[in-house]
């Protein structure tokens, strides 16, 4: 069987969904800070929507606490569906890597 | 109607014993909070029968107040609930700050645009509501709290910077979810394969 809908992931949506199962929930700056230089603060929160859109993640808004005012900040955590996609891409990468490994060998 | 201009300064004196400035300055710019975000800062001068603790306190404050947003005021039509509101969010802020501010004097009050706030308005205008909530508050949100807390250290210049990075970095966002944007990637994506 044939399945053409494999959800796969970029480079920057696996790195997100990493941290995300890794560390529970999280902010965007935190995200930004701990990938070392691969997501950027500009585009960091239009990969988010995007995966939010596809319901790979949440996220809800954290109120500040006083004296602090201000926007809101979001926390982000992953979906069920975002750690089954994860999974699935690091064990297709995995065969992949294995697969391209051996063939190399030989 | 005159034209309000930004920044303003208040300076207080030694009978300064309310928040009353606060209620004054909300109520003068009420039709501009509507449309920005704003910033209070204030310098102080030592008042020599401050004990040390407090001075402590107010230096990790000496620049305070994230930029806040008018959202909270925009659903209220009535002129008597928009004093009232403004009044009890004006209470609760100075909550903490109140016992600081009273042992001080010629206390000077800025009130002026918080960073991105007209970056967030051409926002406003160009994209829906949804991409507002999700792309754009969350970018001023982190611009707020890397931008104040190197600015309660002194660190203009450092601010500075940060205000430099976070201008690209909404430009950046901008600019991935313009149609244009939209199209080379799609463009880029097939090259690609």
């Amino acid at each position: 069987m044939s399945n053409n809908n494999f959800p796969k992931l970029s480079h920057k949506e696996m790195l997100i969904l990493e941290m995300l199962i890794g560390k529970g929930e999280m902010f965007g700056l935190e995200m930004v800070e701990a990938s070392e230089g691969e997501l950027k603060r500009g585009t960091i929160y239009v990969t988010l929507q995007r995966m939010g859109d596809k319901g790979y993640i949440e996220s809800r808004e954290e109120p500040r606490s006083l004296p602090e005012i201000g926007i809101p900040r979001r926390k982000y955590w992953a979906t069920g569906l975002g750690q089954k996609v994860y999974q699935a891409n690091l064990k297709a990468l995995e065969f992949f890597n294995a697969d391209f490994a051996l063939g190399g060998a030989n | 109607m005159m034209k309000k201009k930004l920044p303003i300064e208040i300076e207080t004196g030694f009978e300064f014993d309310s928040y009353t400035w606060v209620l004054k300055l909300l109520r003068y710019f009420s039709p501009l909070f509507r449309k920005h975000l704003y910033q209070v800062t204030y310098k102080y001068k030592r008042n020599e029968a401050v004990e040390l603790n407090v001075i402590d306190l107010l230096k990790s404050r000496s620049v305070f107040m994230a930029g806040f947003d008018s959202k909270q005021f925009d659903s209220i039509e009535n002129p008597e609930d928009l004093d009232l509101a403004l009044e009890n969010f004006a209470e609760n802020w100075l909550k903490e700050m109140l016992p600081i501010l009273y042992s001080l004097y010629n206390t000077k009050i800025k009130l002026n645009f918080a960073p991105g706030s007209r970056l967030l308005s051409m926002s406003k205008f160009l994209y829906s509501a949804k991409n507002q909530k999700e792309v754009f508050y969350p970018i001023i949100s982190d611009w707020h709290e890397e931008y104040f807390e190197v600015l309660s250290k002194k660190e203009i210049w450092k601010a500075r910077l940060i205000n430099a990075r976070y201008s690209y970095a909404f430009l950046a966002a901008m600019w991935q979810k313009s149609p244009i944007g939209d199209l080379i990637e799609f463009v880029v994506k097939i090259a690609k394969k």
